[in-house]
Parts: structure tokens; sequence; C-alpha cells
């Protein structure tokens, strides 16, 4: 029997734009474990939203209908709706109300309007599920991404919904909090019968897990179910585009290093990166490797001043801390995880007007610029809002903004994400070229692999609190 | 006491002494004020804080009421330092008696403060560490495009304001999605009262302030 | 699904959530003109002009609520608005503690009289120039009886007021402005339903 219908539903984020889902029909069936893919930024989140209530309560129009049990969503007031459709968001940080895990626990069951000597059972049971009880006092802002999506499934298990939705809830977390999370899940729909849908676009450890697999093909904006034969494809496929390691040059020990780490330990919410000491070489491209959560945004934010840290970390012999930051961003820049941080002004000719007038060199002219904003597929768009471009154009843009810049050396946290093949060979190559052709430093974070060993020149890997070369990327 | 009633009481004392020119009554806010943050033991360094703070504007006004009042009354520039003070130690009093999550349960429960205010406030707050990294991230990104932004720059709080749009769409989307429902009826873990001595104290207190302001002997 | 509803005056969750934040923004920013506030003072006591640096940089703390107006266009969005921000600094460790929250009060009704009389209808430089005027006028009512500026002597109230007035405009109308014209321009208010 299915769980939840969707009738004929579009969805507009406004009237003027093309729809972002359009004439959906769709079931999903009472227990089960439902995994929705398909690439980022087709509208995985916004069905999900749709889903459980908060659009287009929140944003845009929609017309069709979507039910839970054979009942309107929309129809529902939200302390009901919360005990049928429960939610677990993208960012672990901005869903909390309360200071402390326990305390959003109450908060929610007060909404819920739970007598008050039935709550603290009911919040006991839910962190002890979530595995949530030794920080359940702690401060939230203290807590790392994995512990805080734990807390976000502890108050799902609190308000005991029927249907749960998870819009790439492992996005910044730690592998073994996503494996516990997954376990925790498939319990959920084992033994209490819920129904789950994950958005995620990693398919990576799901295979055994689901029931059904649903695919959002972005260019008819529809969902459809697939067959145990596509599904099977879609996994072989995501399997093999998984990368294969080629070998990769360690650094030599002559080279002039551009920073130097010495006993360098930082730690953010948890410790990341324990008593590290080796040198990142002028000059060259680096790759920076490891897993979610485990500090590598962290070392770069060191790296710029954005974080504190003990023992020494230098670049070019100067102590990091000690360096006056404004003199100090015209030889290092970051480039970003989130493109729109590097926006100031409104409009994509204006930010390339802006990165133009302060330069360093004349490296970058006019022309050069035109031809490689066609290269990235970008023309034409001098007049577009910046925050109104793809999260894959805002990724493109920005790293041309700052290679415009012609700092002598670039860190970049993940300039690849959501970027097709193409477009990122395209990035590569201009990383490549700065440093071949105008003796740049590159030293880049990525999760995207594939053929980045042709560009780079080095593999920086970072695991269990220790950076170390690789001899394979 | 009651952080409702309290706030009230602080309110009207703040208000009172603002149209009014005794300085003994400052002098006794002041006192009464430090007695109640004994009582409390506030650290030694909050009263450093609130003796320094107001310092500099309390000296200022001493001088400026002295010199260019039109009665140059030493009597009005004492009322005003010691206002300031009172001002200062009443803030001091509140503090110290409560904290902000009391107030603002409070606040919801005795005072029907609506409920989208005082969860949506507390939600806000949690915010506070990574507004703070935001603007230094905003500052610096700004810096490694050639650009330093101050605090005058209309660039920066547009920066902060795409922030914060992004940041409350998610927390309200997830409150809501946590069952908040704005201004509707919500049960209480713990539910905070009024004990009559509360009154009280009150009354006592304003006709306290009124028998020093209004006496014959000031 | 009818999402086309009537501009509406009611505060949502993420409006005061909005707000907040936004102000907590303000209130980190404008942190060092904390510094600015107690040197000009000190600078200005020999001369017995200390109020002059309170009215120098008031503008700064009455931004909250012409800019919330701007970003809501709700009846009382900059009463409300001011109150929320004067709320944060009482919280986060202003100076005042709770008498902070009754400037606020006087600066955001303040703020507001200047949207009412253009009757909600107008957000642009004229309604905030006007609603610089209302606040300069309203604060200052509240500052002849509570700062007793009312016992200066007249030049100096006249030249009292004149800084305000100035203060209050290049922040509260000329800043606002610049940055609700980003604000607009990149259409990121548009989407929120009111």
């Amino acid at each position: 029997m299915s769980k939840i219908n969707l009738n004929d539903v579009t969805f507009h984020y406004e009237t003027t734009l093309p729809p972002v889902i359009e004439h959906q029909n769709l079931a999903f069936d009472d227990g089960t474990f439902n995994l929705l893919t398909g690439p980022s930024g087709t509208g995985k989140s916004t069905l999900l939203k749709l889903i459980v209530g908060l659009y287009p309560a929140f944003m845009g129009e929609a017309t069709g209908t979507i039910t839970v049990n054979d009942q309107p969503v929309v129809d529902l007031p939200a302390s009901k709706r919360a005990q049928v459709v429960a939610m677990m968001f993208q960012n672990p940080s901005q869903q909390f109300a309360m200071e402390t895990p326990r305390n959003e626990l109450i908060f929610t069951l007060e909404n819920l309007q739970v007598p008050a000597d039935l709550m603290d059972a009911r919040v006991n049971d839910a962190l002890t599920f979530a595995g949530v009880t030794d920080f359940a006092d702690r401060k939230f802002t203290s807590l790392s991404g994995g512990e805080q999506q734990k807390v976000s499934l502890a108050v799902i298990v609190a308000l005991n919904a029927e249907v749960i939705l998870l819009d790439e809830p492992f996005a910044n977390i730690d592998p073994d909090a996503r494996l516990f999370l997954l376990t925790q899940l498939t319990t959920l729909v084992k033994k209490y019968h819920k129904t789950i849908i994950v958005a995620d676009h990693d398919l990576s450890d799901y295979e055994p897990l689901i029931d059904q697999l649903y695919i959002f093909d972005g260019e008819r904006h529809q969902v459809h179910q697939a067959d145990a034969g596509e599904a099977q494809t879609r996994f072989a496929a995501f399997e093999q585009r998984q990368h294969q390691p080629a070998p990769i040059a360690l650094p030599a020990a002559e080279l002039s290093p551009e920073f130097t780490l010495d006993s360098f330990t930082v730690s953010h919410q948890t410790p990341l990166i324990h008593d590290a000491s080796l040198n990142i070489p002028q000059g060259k491209f680096v790759v920076l490797t490891g897993a979610n959560g485990t500090g590598k945004s962290t070392l770069f934010d060191a790296l710029v001043k954005l974080q504190t840290y003990t023992g020494s970390l230098q670049w070019q012999g100067q102590e990091i801390s000690k360096l006056r930051a404004r003199k100090y961003a015209q030889h290092v820049a970051l480039v970003f995880q989130q493109a729109a941080s590097q926006f100031l002004t409104i409009t994509v000719a204006e930010e390339i007007a802006l990165s133009l007038k302060y330069q360093q060199t004349a490296a970058w002219t006019q022309n050069r610029i035109n031809a490689t904003l066609a290269s990235l597929d970008l023309s034409g768009r001098d007049d577009q809002v910046v925050y109104s471009l793809s999260e894959g154009q805002k990724k493109k843009l920005q790293v041309l903004l700052m290679l415009i810049m012609d700092v002598p050396t670039l860190l970049l946290d993940e300039p690849l994400t959501g970027l097709d093949l193409v477009s990122a060979h395209t990035i590569l190559k201009l990383l490549r070229h700065a440093v071949t052709e105008e003796h740049h430093t590159v030293l880049m974070i990525t999760h995207q692999l594939t053929d980045v060993s042709q560009y780079a020149d080095y593999h920086l890997h970072l695991n269990n609190h220790q950076l170390s070369y690789e001899a394979r990327l | 006491m009651n952080p409702t009633i309290l706030l009230c009481l602080v309110f009207f004392v703040g208000v009172e002494i603002s149209f009014t020119s005794v300085i003994w009554a400052n002098v006794v806010i002041i006192t009464i004020s430090v007695l109640v943050m004994l009582w409390h033991r506030a650290p030694l360094l909050s009263y450093v804080r609130l003796l320094l703070v107001p310092l500099i504007p309390a000296v200022g006004i001493w001088f400026s009421i002295r010199y260019f009042s039109t009665a140059q009354s030493v009597h009005f520039a004492w009322v005003m330092a010691t206002r300031i003070y009172a001002y200062a130690f009443l803030g001091g009093l509140f503090t110290f008696s409560t904290t902000t999550e009391k107030t603002l349960a409070s606040l919801e429960q005795n005072a029907h403060i609506p409920t989208t205010f005082v969860y949506g406030m507390l939600g806000a707050f949690n915010f506070v560490p990574k507004i703070r990294s935001e603007v230094k991230i905003i500052r610096a990104s700004a810096q490694m495009r050639g650009i330093d932004l101050h605090f005058w720059s209309p660039q920066l709080l547009f920066k902060s304001i795409v922030a914060a749009l992004n940041w409350s769409e998610n927390l309200a989307e997830a409150m809501t999605s946590h069952g908040f429902t704005e201004n509707a009826p919500r049960t209480h873990r713990t539910v905070i009262r009024i004990p009559w001595w509360n009154y009280v104290v009150t009354v006592i207190s304003i006709v306290g302030l009124q028998a020093i302001l209004f006496s014959p002997l000031k | 699904m009818q999402q086309k509803a009537a501009h509406s005056n009611r505060w949502h969750l993420r409006d005061v959530i909005l707000i907040t934040i936004t102000s907590i923004f303000m209130g980190i920013i404008f942190f060092v003109t904390g510094f600015l506030y107690n040197g000009l003072t000190l600078a200005l006591t020999p001369l017995g002009m200390a109020p002059f640096a309170n009215d120098i940089l008031l503008g700064l703390w009455t931004m909250a609520g012409p800019l919330a107006a701007f970003m809501l266009q709700k009846v009382g969005a900059a009463t409300i608005g001011e109150l929320l921000a004067s709320a944060v600094e009482a919280i986060i460790g202003g100076q005042w503690g709770p008498s902070t929250l009754i400037s606020g009060f006087v600066q955001g009704f303040g703020s507001e009289l200047g949207f009412t009389f253009t009757l909600y209808r107008r957000y642009d430089m004229a309604s905030l120039s006007l609603s610089a005027l209302t606040t300069a006028i309203v604060t200052f009512a509240w500052d002849l009886v509570r700062s007793g500026y009312a016992a200066y002597h007249p030049w100096m109230i006249v030249a009292l007021f004149i800084t305000r007035f100035i203060s209050m405009w290049v922040f509260g109308a000329l800043l606002v402005s610049a940055v609700t014209k980003l604000l607009d321009r990149s259409h990121l208010l548009d989407r929120r339903h009111a």
C-alpha cells in the first residue's frame, strides 16, 4: 500500500521561472527504505520539502496534491504534520532552535503538546537510540556535523513520525557517523515500520539497504521509480565511476617550501590535525584529500588566518599567525567552499570588472576572460545576478574571479563540486596553466578525483589526524 | 524573583528616575543593586565592569552639565552622573538575578509574548559564533579580492543580510518541521510561576521609591 | 494551494529570526564603534561637549529600525525591528541592561513615524529621510528628559539636535538606502512570501 502519493504536482520557485517539478505523479510504499538520486541542483531537495509541507508554505507556488496516509499534507498544522512526516536537513548546524540537544528535544515535545510528565522518558529513549546521550547537555556550537545529525535523528525519533525524509544528510559528516546513521535508519524501517526517503548523490553503501531507487531527471523535471534492472545499472555505473587511483610523484626534499608545518595541531569542535610536520612546495599543484569532517577546510582556514592553531605554521619562513591579514591576502588567497562567500557585487559583469580593477598583474585581459567565460559555458550572462546562478555556475565564476586576481598562491576548497566532467577539466587546465606558465602555487581540496592526477603534481592526504604525501591519486 | 515581574519593576524604576532628579534615589538604587548582586554571588569582575564602563559617559555628562547647562548646577551634574550609574547597576541587578533562557521562558508563560518572538530570538542566538566567523570570512574574502570592508561599507552589511536570509530560512523550516506552529498553544516541561512574595517586593520597592523621590526631607 | 495571499503585517518565525540575526551581525560589526564612542567622549569631556559623542554615532544604533522596515515592509516593522535589536544588545552584553529596551522602543517608534507618515507606501530615500527626521525628533525629546539635554543652553540644544539628525540621516537613510539597493538588485527578498 502506498504511504505517500503525489498527484500531478507542479512546482515553481517563481511564476516567471521554469518549473522545478512538472506534472509529477509518484507513490512511495509503506515501510520501505527509498533512495532518491540525481545530479545536484535538480530539485531533490525541493521534492522532499514539498512532501514535508514546507513548500509552498515557505517558498514558491505549487499545484496538484500530495498526500500522506491519504491526507493532504498542506491541510495539517505544523504540530500535527511533524508527527506524520519529519525531516533531516542538509546543513547540520542550521536546524536547532535551542542551545543543547536535550533542550531541543524538549522544545519539540512541547510543540506537540506532550504532557510534561511524559517528556523525560521519551527524550531519554530518543537520545539513546540516536547515540546522543553522552553529549545531550553540551552546546550545539561545540558539536561536530556528525554529532549534530545524530541529534537530528533523535528529534525525528522523539517526534515518532511515520515518514522520515533526509535531504543530503551526510554532506558534511564523517564516515563513522554516516555508517551509524544508516544502520539506525535501517532499524527504523525494519523494526518500527517507518517509511524513509533519502536524497543523496553519493550511492555508496546503499545498494543492500534500500527497497526502491528513485531517479530525478533534471531535463524532464520529473522523478521516476527505477525498476530492478535500471537500479542495478545505476549502482554498477556508480561503482565503475568510483575512482581508480593512478601513480603520482612524491615531493623531493630539496623543493623550496611555500608552507611549512611544524608540530602543527588544530581543532575545531573536535581535535582534527595532530602534531603534523611537513612542507608544501612552492610553484606546484598539490591536491589535498581526506574523508568528510577530518579537517581539510580547517587547515585552509588556518592557512589564511581564519583559524587559530598551536605549533608552527609558516608561509615562506614567516609565522602565519603573526602576518598582517591585508598584506598576506595579496600573496595567499582562498577560494571558499561556499561560492557565494566570494561575491561582493550583484551581476556577473560587475564581479569580473571588480576583479579586473584589483588584479595584481595584467595577465588576464578582457579577451582572455571572454574566451575563458566561453570555455566555461558562462558567456552571455553579463547581467545575470550572481546569486541566481546554479551552484555549478557559481563555482566556475568564483574560480575565474580568483584567477583574474592573479594571487601567487591559491587555495581552493572543493572547486569541482557539482561540475560536469567537461567543466571540471576546464578548471583543472586553468589551474595547471597558472602553475606551469605563471609559476603560481595551487593547493586544492577535492572529493572529485576523476582525471585529477593528469593535472596535479602531488597528493597530500589527511587521515587519522595525520597529513602525508601519497604515491597514488 | 520571577523574571517578568523583575523586568517590569526594573523598567518602572528606570523610567521614573528618568523623569525625576533625586541623587539620593539613584544612590539607593545602586546600593540595592549591589546587595542583590552580592546575594547572587556575582563575580568580582562584574562590579569592576559596572564601575568602569559607565565612567567615561558619566564624567562626560558631569562636565557638560557643569559648563553648558543654563543653571550650571553642580546638583544636576551629579543627578545625571549617578543616573547613568543607576541604569547600569539596574542592568547588573537584572542580569545576575536570572538567565536569558529563564527570562524568555517567563516572558512566554507569564507575559504571554507571542511564541514566534520568543523562539525566533532563541533560535537566532545559536548563530552568534557563526555570525562572528561569518563577519571574518566576509572581510577576509573581500581582502582577497583587494577590498577592505569597514563598518560603514554597504557591502559588509549586504553580505551579512544575505547570510541572515539563508540561515533564517533554514532555521525557520527546521523549527517548523520540529512541530513549531506560530503562536499555537504548547505544553511546558518547566512551568514558571509567580510566587506571592514577588508582588509584595514589587509594591514595597515602588512605594519606597516614591517615598524617597517625593519626601520633603530630600 | 493559494499562495498569492495579500501582503501580511503579521510577523512570521523567519522574519523574527532574520531581523534578530541581522541585528547580531550589526552588533558585531559595530562593536568597534564602542571604542570610538569612548575615545570621542574622552576627547570631548574636557570641553564639556561629551554628549556630542553620543549624537555623532547614534545613527548607527538606530539603523535596525529603518532596515527592518525596508526588508519586511510591514506596519510596525521599524518599532519591532529596533526593539529586537535592543534586546540583542541587552542580551549579548550591552552596557545598559534592560534600559536598552526602553531606548530601543523610543528609537523604533521614532523611525516608525517616518513610514507611517508615508502610509507605508514608499520605501525610498524620501521615506528614509523622513524617518531619520522623526527618529531624531522623538529620541531627542526623550533625551531632553532622560539625558538632561533640557538643561543645556539653547545653542547647545540646537547643535546637538543638528548633529543627531545628520548622524541619523547618514547612517539611517544614506547607508540603509545603499544596502537596500543592493538587496533590491539581488532579488533575494523576492522569493519570500510576506
